[in-house]
């Protein structure tokens, strides 16, 4: 299953040091194959497919988990919620709106915000899957948008994008730095780092709003 | 810089966003983010092509091992689900608001989901307060302004994020309507003037430490107007 994967990061140390960062190998996407898996999660409740889903993205799901501080056990009991989510709202995914990973990396990001306010005194408890479907953000509104095809756009600038950039997008997104921290963390200057994650942002979303047929 | 778009809509740099879609926003600048998406369908596509690049790296990124029993755990689980149906709960989210039509679904939820009814409290000078939450200092509340009314020249100690959900107000030369996000941090002064057209306008705002009123006899009536 590993061989998939349309990019592999392996992260060779921390990545402030010149020099030191992580490898990439452009790889085939895993979109199709999640979507198989979804779709015999509806069909048939298969057991098997997600297993397979869970033994590819549980190590992700719980790394993206530490990095943000949580404990070992308490990231597998959140990777539980997600994986479970994935079971049983698995006929909710639309592969038609987006990669089974975009819907994924939204549950993770809700399942972990909702685990931390249960665990905040200060603050009221609540049921969790209404939490985490609320914050998710809407799609626009043509929905005839194929967004299967975006995602794939998406995909193919990810695996173009030079070293540094796609360094950068790492330690936004999966490590879930700050700006001011990616640059205290590299060394690089705070406009450096906004540069480096803003470009190929803009790049991203042009290219999904080509797929809307909005003008640039 | 894509100037257009930065035009057409206020909001927060991007960095914000990347805070946003990592899941480091405090909950009161996550509600206005996702308050925003709802109304401004630019920002929920910046938002999804900011998750499908999440997601491209969580596919590909170095794991963490998990622990011996983890699938086990997880296939038991799935047996012993709750005979509740989830859709059961969801249906919480379709249900009819509040009859406020100008607050924006996450907003509806989020009352909902917290059990917070709206409490206006009127402040005078035609102004009208509903606090929502206080979360570690960083208030979250409703602000209610007469068309036309003046807010008086003020600073922040920390930074001050308002999403226009009705109405609409002028900072000098740049205007503010329904669904612009409008960030100032303590450097900024500033007097926003509610545009008169006779609409209340309404903003919700999430604020880390106090207004700072640069008016000495505001500074005064401050803590009489639980501003």
């Amino acid at each position: 299953m590993r061989d998939q994967m349309r990019l592999e990061m392996v992260n060779e140390g921390r990545f402030d040091r010149p020099g030191v960062s992580a490898t990439i190998k452009a790889m085939p996407g895993r979109k199709n194959v999640d979507a198989a898996l979804i779709a015999r999660i509806v069909q048939s409740s298969d057991r098997l497919a997600l297993r397979d889903i869970a033994s590819h993205y549980a190590p992700r799901l719980k790394s993206w988990l530490m990095y943000r501080g949580a404990q070992s056990s308490t990231a597998e009991d959140v990777v539980q919620d997600v994986i479970i989510l994935v079971w049983t709202k698995a006929h909710q995914f639309d592969p038609a709106k987006g990669a089974f990973s975009s819907w994924l990396f939204r549950m993770v990001r809700n399942c972990w915000i909702d685990h931390k306010r249960k665990h905040d005194r200060l603050q009221p408890t609540e049921p969790d899957i209404v939490a985490t479907m609320a914050d998710a953000p809407v799609d626009g509104a043509d929905a005839a948008m194929d967004q299967s095809e975006a995602a794939q756009a998406v995909q193919a600038e990810l695996a173009k994008l030079p070293l540094d950039q796609k360094q950068m997008l790492h330690l936004a997104f999966f490590e879930g730095l700050s700006h001011s921290e990616i640059a205290e963390r590299t060394g690089l200057a705070l406009g450096t780092v906004k540069g480096r994650i803003r470009a190929p942002l803009k790049k991203l979303k042009s290219r999904l709003q080509n797929f809307r047929g909005v003008d640039q | 810089m894509n100037m257009q778009a930065q035009n057409d809509m206020h909001s927060v740099d991007e960095e914000w966003l990347a805070s946003y879609a990592a899941g480091s926003l405090s909950r009161a600048k996550r509600l206005l983010i996702s308050c925003q998406a709802s109304m401004k369908p630019e920002l929920a596509s910046r938002l999804s092509a900011m998750d499908a690049v999440g997601g491209a790296i969580l596919e590909s990124a170095q794991g963490e091992a998990v622990s011996d029993g983890f699938m086990e755990k997880l296939l038991s689980n799935i047996d012993h689900l709750p005979t509740r149906a989830n859709d059961e709960i969801e249906l919480l989210e379709d249900q009819p608001g509040e009859s406020e039509t100008w607050s924006p679904a996450p907003l509806k939820e989020f009352l909902a989901r917290n059990n917070i009814g709206l409490n206006w409290k009127k402040l005078g000078f035609g102004v009208s307060r509903a606090t929502i939450a206080n979360d570690n200092g960083e208030e979250l509340y409703l602000l209610k302004a007469k068309p036309g009314l003046k807010i008086p020249d003020h600073t922040h100690q920390g930074e001050e994020w308002a999403l226009v959900l009705q109405g609409g107000y002028h900072v000098g030369e740049t205007a503010y309507g329904p669904g612009d996000l409008h960030r100032e941090d303590e450097n900024c002064t500033h007097m926003p003037v509610v545009d008169n057209d006779g609409e209340d306008c309404i903003t919700l705002v999430a604020l880390e430490g106090e207004l700072k009123f640069t008016n000495p006899i505001m500074r005064m009536l401050k803590p009489v107007l639980g501003i």
